[in-house]
Formats: C-alpha cells, structure tokens, sequence
C-alpha cells in the first residue's frame, strides 16, 4: 500500500477489468499491485450492486404494492364463500350456517382411558361409556366421541387438557324455526348442495344472484330476503293444520300472495317436513303443492271464464242464461250441484256456483278466443318461480267443444295452485298478470314483471262478484269481520282410477280481501276432507275449505298490517265505486 | 483512509442489520397479533350468527303462541272493539255500545253521575307471574 503512487485513472481500471474478463493474456498498462486492488473493487462493485437490489425492491414492495401484506396473511383468511343466510322479510333467521364441533380421539396417545372417561362423563350424559372404552382400547388413531357438541362444551372439554382427545370443526345448514315454510325453503344434503327450494335456487339458477350479494372483502355473503313473512305462514300452516286434523284430511295447501306486487307472503303445503332432518322430504306425499303438483281447481277456476266474457264484452253482469236442463258433452252430461232449474242472471251463476251457466258462457266466446285468453294467461306453460319445483300444467291433446265446456269450470286442466293465485291477482288488481316472486320485490320493479291481460272494468266486476258470493253466496263462511273478504268456492271431483270419484273431493277457496281495494289474493285447497256430523254429511268446500280460508283471513289480515272497516263493505258499494286502480 | 471506510462500513452493516432485525421481530410480531385478532373477529362472528339463529328459534311463531296462550290473557282484538273518532263521545266503554246515550253526550252523562267506575271492570290484582321462570321451565 505504500508504495510509490503511480497516477492510475479509474478508467484504466475499468479497461483493464474487461480486457481481463474478454480473456486477453496481457493487461496493458497497469502496474501488479494494481491489478489486485482492481480485483478487489469488482468483489466489492457486485456485492453493492446486489445490495441495491435488494433494498430498492423491499421499498418498492413496502411504498408502493399495497397488496402484499394480505398476499402473505391470505392463507388465514376462509378460502370457501360460505352458503347465505335465508331471511324472511322482517329479518327473522330462517337458514344459516353454523359451525359445530366434534369430538374425536386418537386412541394411541391417550394415557389413561379410564381417567379420560371419568373427565368426560360429567359434561358428556349421553355418553355410551362401555362402547367409548372399547374404541379407546383399540388399535386405530382416530375414533369419533361424539358429534356436534355445543361451542360452550367445547370450550369446557378443551379446557380438561385430556392428552389425545380434540375437536373438528364442521359446518352445518341450521334452520331455526323447524318445518315452518320447509316447503319455500326446501333443504341441502350433507356436503351443503341445495336439493329443493330456494336452497336448490340458490345453486343452479340463482346461483348468479346469490354470487351477486357475496362482498368479496368481507368472509360472510348478504342474506338472501324472501318474500314470506314468517308470522303470517305461521297463521296459515296453523290453520290448515287443524283443518286436515279435522276433517282427516290428506293434505291442504295455502298461498298468500300480495296482488300488486306478486310477492308470496306466505305458501304452506301440508303434510311438511323438518328441513333440519329431512329424511322425511322425499316421501311422495311431502310434495309441494304450491308450485310442485297441477291439480284441476273446479269451480274456483270459473272466476277466469268470467273475466273472460266480461272482457270479451260477449255477457254482462245483467245477462241470463238458462240453466234448466243439462247440457250434453260427449258421452255424459253436464249438471249443476245445486240445481235451480230457472233461468240465472250472471251474478246468480256465480254465487249457485252453476256449471251449466259457465259452460254456455265460455261457449258464447267460442273455443279460438278460449284457449287464447287461456293462454294469455299462462295457464298453458309451466309457471317458474325462483322454487325449482314447477310442475307443467295439463290439458286437453285436443282442443273441443267439450274441453271448453269442462275448463270452463276447472275440469279437463290442470294447473299449479299458484298459476290460479296470479291469476286471481289479476282478476281483482285492475287486469295486471303479475309474476309470483318468493323473493321480496322492489314496488318500482313491478311493471317490468306484469302485463295488463284485462279492462280495468272487467276487474271491477269480478270484484263486486266475489264479495256478492261471500255476502250471499257459497263463500258465506269466508266471512272475517272488517276484512270484506270475497271469493269463489270450488268442490273438484278427483280421478281415481280413470274416473271422477263423488268421495274424492279437492275442496278450494280462492278469494281477496280487502274487496274494496284488493291487497292479498289467496287460495286455500283442502285434499280429500272427509264428511263429519257437525258438517251434516257434507264434504262440499262450503264446509271445509271456506271456512278455514275465513279463519286464515281473520288470523293474517291484522299481521298485514290491514286496518278492519268498521262498516261493511258491500258487494253494490263495490260496484258502484269509482274506479281507483 | 481505507481503513477508516472500512471500519464505517461494518458498524453501518451492524447498525443496519440490527434495525432490520428490529423490524422483522416487529412486523412478525404484528401479524401474530392480527391472526389472533381476525382469529377473534371470525370467533365473534360466528358467535353473531349463532345467536341471531338462536334469537330466530325463540320467536319460532309457534313458540311464542304457545308462551302467549300460557302467559296472557289477551285475546286478537274484534272489529267490535273498534269504534270511529267520531263516535268515542257517545260510545264509552262500560255503556253498551248498542243502547246509545240519552243525551247523546255519553260523557257528560257519566260526569254527572259522578261514577269513575263505570269504565268497565278493573280485572281482580293478579299475582305476578314469574315469567322468566316460566319461560325457562318451557325450554327445558
């Protein structure tokens, strides 16, 4: 180091250093010593350069990507988007997940069994012991205890710090209020996939929808809202209950649908299933009638072949018609069940529920106009809601003179219950079809889902009609005070064996209320209903149906939030209202 | 002069390291303070759920009905019950409401008769129920 400077420039350095590193023998024009300190400077030049690296790029990562922190802690964050709750519209819980424990043991580290089991027992009543000790005693390294045990017993085991026992955690579809609405909401297997209902809803078609409320930056997706409301299902399934008690009935089926917005407020079919254990939901009778069965409504089916020939002009509230001999369809005739052999005005063909008046009305309109008014309201293609089960309405191959006469008073075609509820709907909310949704509607999203399929006028016509025949008519036992129901019975024979069975009966009430200014349109089915003394013999809607639709109305209407009237409203005032909408 | 650059250069090294230690052992230790804490928001959340699933079995309908009938004594109110505004000064309660007033002023009459007690009946003291008992007793 100290020997004689000799004045050499940086540049000769760095030439020398690539002659070098290029593989030229003689290095011009550096002294010895230099040549070493010049090996040196290159050590050192890489090494600074890589410290450069490293440090610019940890700025760089620290200033300026702000992602990189959640890139490392990611992995205890929960990789799987987990399946939505199911809300009713109030709020109320009616699905969700929720993580259980169960507990497990490695019978290889536990020490002591008998002291395990001694810990165990008193937290643990259901605990088979004999059985727990032999696992304990066998050779495997993972047996089961027991499962789901509660997070606070968890807590309490975990804290014995019993060697070789632990939990795994699981996920589990809960639903809090049992079998009420399991039909709407139906129900998921083991690994979580929907098998019916919205459940089902929410994995293939609604998929997108359900994708839509998941928050990517949160752990938990938005709920899913429905339509329903719990305390008005509840009235429902209540009533409907007793009444298959009751008249040892097969089934029933009830739907409340809001008439301006189609959203269903409440759907219950009977017998039910428990979601949370729903082994029982795939016997034949747990079908979901709402949406799930087409059934040939009877006469409740006459109040669209009303609408019709109102709409089509062809039959006025004053016409008649002659009801004094039956009329001959095909091979066997058509007859009334309460014979008047007189001639009816319209509304008197109505409320004695004639078949021969309907069948001569739908015949004024002709067979061409029929199927189409039929099919304008859709009563010919399969209704899809967001509950996977829709079955496709039936009728007639070929379309006669016959098939008029028998639809015209719900016979020859069969529909699902909630196709009737539309359309009833729109029989009483000014002419508009709306779509049902079990989902709850935005107001303003409601004309986009309806059409206008009749004249306002006709609308109000059927309205004074239903509330005359719960005045005075079949529906008389529909009465809820202060709720002005209205609406129209129907006792539909069923095939049994290729024919129609006079002891197999599918009794409905389908109606409105308030009439005044329909909000609710609902439809209540009874299922076989036997004749019982206090029914003198009958087994007619009148005496089974009607009567718990009135129970049902005068239950759910206050829970609707419907003010009662404190007079009555009366079929006449109806008619002769100005129209409001 | 090299020496005295070199002598720098590992206490900056030091120094640097040391620093860089400090804040590794930091950064580590706040990202365990974080997956305990998103541990303890996962917890807590969990814990929401299961409670507003717990909330939604206790107002089950049908449990509250069964409390209702068991607990009370009311009863789903009639459209009988319901008068008009205009009509609350000539139908009291404890009048009939189908026999009117004579005057047609219901409450001046009352006034009159100097009678508070004519407001219907006061309903007999009841004891108090021991309704948190009861209600625990119907879970069990």
């Amino acid at each position: 180091m100290t020997e004689p400077a000799q004045k050499v420039t940086f540049l000769q350095v760095v030439r020398w250093l690539i002659a070098k590193a290029l593989g030229a023998t003689d290095a011009t024009g550096l002294p010895n010593f230099k040549q070493g300190r010049a090996r040196g400077r290159l050590v050192l030049a890489i090494f600074l350069l890589c410290f450069f690296a490293i440090s610019g790029r940890i700025v760089q990562l620290a200033a300026f990507e702000p992602g990189y922190d959640k890139i490392r802690t990611s992995s205890t964050a929960k990789s799987r988007i987990p399946r939505s709750d199911i809300i009713d519209r109030s709020g109320f819980v009616l699905a969700t997940d929720l993580r259980t424990g169960s507990l497990f043991a490695n019978p290889r580290k536990v020490n002591d069994i008998d002291e395990a089991i001694e810990l165990l027992t008193p937290h643990l009543p259901n605990l088979d012991v004999p059985k727990l000790r032999k696992k304990l005693q066998s050779k495997k390294g993972f047996v089961w205890v027991q499962r789901e045990v509660t997070p606070r017993l968890q807590e309490t085991i975990h804290d014995l710090g019993i060697a070789g026992f632990g939990f795994r955690n699981e996920t589990r579809r809960i639903y809090p209020m049992g079998t009420l609405a399991s039909h709407v909401l139906g129900f998921v297997d083991v690994d979580s996939v929907g098998l019916a209902g919205i459940e089902k809803y929410l994995d293939d078609r609604g998929r997108l929808f359900a994708a839509s409320l998941a928050d990517p930056h949160k752990s938990a997706a938005a709920p899913v809202e429905l339509a329903l409301d719990v305390r008005v299902q509840h009235g429902l399934t209540e009533e409907l209950k007793r009444a298959v008690k009751k008249f040892k009935a097969k089934g029933a089926l009830g739907i409340v649908m809001d008439a301006t917005t189609g959203e269903v407020v409440a759907a219950s079919s009977l017998p039910d299933f428990n979601p949370n254990d729903p082994k029982d939901a795939q016997k034949k009778d747990r079908i979901n009638r709402f949406t799930g069965g087409v059934f040939e409504m009877g006469s409740v089916f006459k109040a669209v072949t009303f609408a019709m020939a109102f709409d089509k002009g062809t039959v006025g509230l004053d016409s008649r018609f002659d009801v004094r001999a039956p009329l001959k369809a095909g091979g066997s005739k058509i007859d009334d069940f309460h014979p008047q052999r007189r001639i009816l005005t319209v509304p008197e063909v109505f409320t004695y529920s004639s078949n021969i008046g309907t069948a001569k009305m739908a015949l004024a309109v002709g067979l061409p106009e029929h199927q189409a008014f039929l099919e304008k309201f859709g009563f010919f293609d399969r209704l899809r809601t967001e509950i996977p089960e829709a079955a496709a309405p039936l009728r007639p191959r070929r379309w006669g003179t016959v098939s008029t006469m028998t639809a015209s008073f719900g016979h020859g075609i069969s529909v699902q219950p909630l196709q009737l509820v539309a359309a009833a709907a729109a029989l009483v909310n000014g002419g508009r079809l709306i779509t049902p949704t079990f989902l709850k509607r935005d107001a303003e999203l409601v004309a986009g889902h309806s059409r206008q399929v009749l004249r306002p006028e006709t609308s109000r016509k059927m309205r004074y009609l239903f509330r005359l025949n719960v005045e005075k008519g079949t529906g008389r036992k529909a009465k809820a005070d202060g709720f002005a129901v209205g609406g129209k019975t129907g006792t539909a024979e069923k095939v049994v064996g290729g024919r129609y069975s006079k002891k197999h009966r599918f009794n409905s009430f389908l109606g409105a209320f308030p009439m005044d200014n329909p909000r609710y349109v609902l439809v209540v089915s009874i299922d076989e209903p036997q004749p019982l003394p206090e029914t003198h013999g009958f087994a007619t809607s009148g005496w089974n149906a009607v009567p718990t639709a009135g129970k049902v109305i005068a239950r759910i209407a206050p829970l609707l939030g419907l003010r009662p009237h404190v007079e009555p409203v009366t079929a006449d005032s109806i008619l002769h209202a100005r129209l409001g909408g | 002069m090299m020496r005295f650059i070199n002598t720098a250069l590992v206490i900056a090294v030091l120094v640097a390291a040391s620093f860089v230690y400090g804040l590794e052992r930091e950064s580590r230790l706040a990202d365990g303070r974080l997956a305990k804490i998103r541990g303890e928001i996962a917890e807590e959340r969990e814990q929401i759920r299961r409670l507003r699933a717990e909330w939604s079995y206790l107002n089950t309908p049908s449990r509250l009905e069964q409390l209702a009938v068991k607990h009370l004594e009311h009863e789903p109110s009639a459209v009988s019950q319901i008068i008009k505004l205009g009509e609350v000064a000539t139908r009291v309660p404890g009048l009939t409401p189908d026999a009117p007033s004579k005057s047609g002023d219901a409450i001046a009459e009352m006034l009159d008769r100097n009678v508070a007690a004519v407001v219907g009946e006061v309903p007999a003291k009841r004891t108090e129920p021991d309704l948190i008992g009861n209600i625990l007793k119907a879970m069990e």
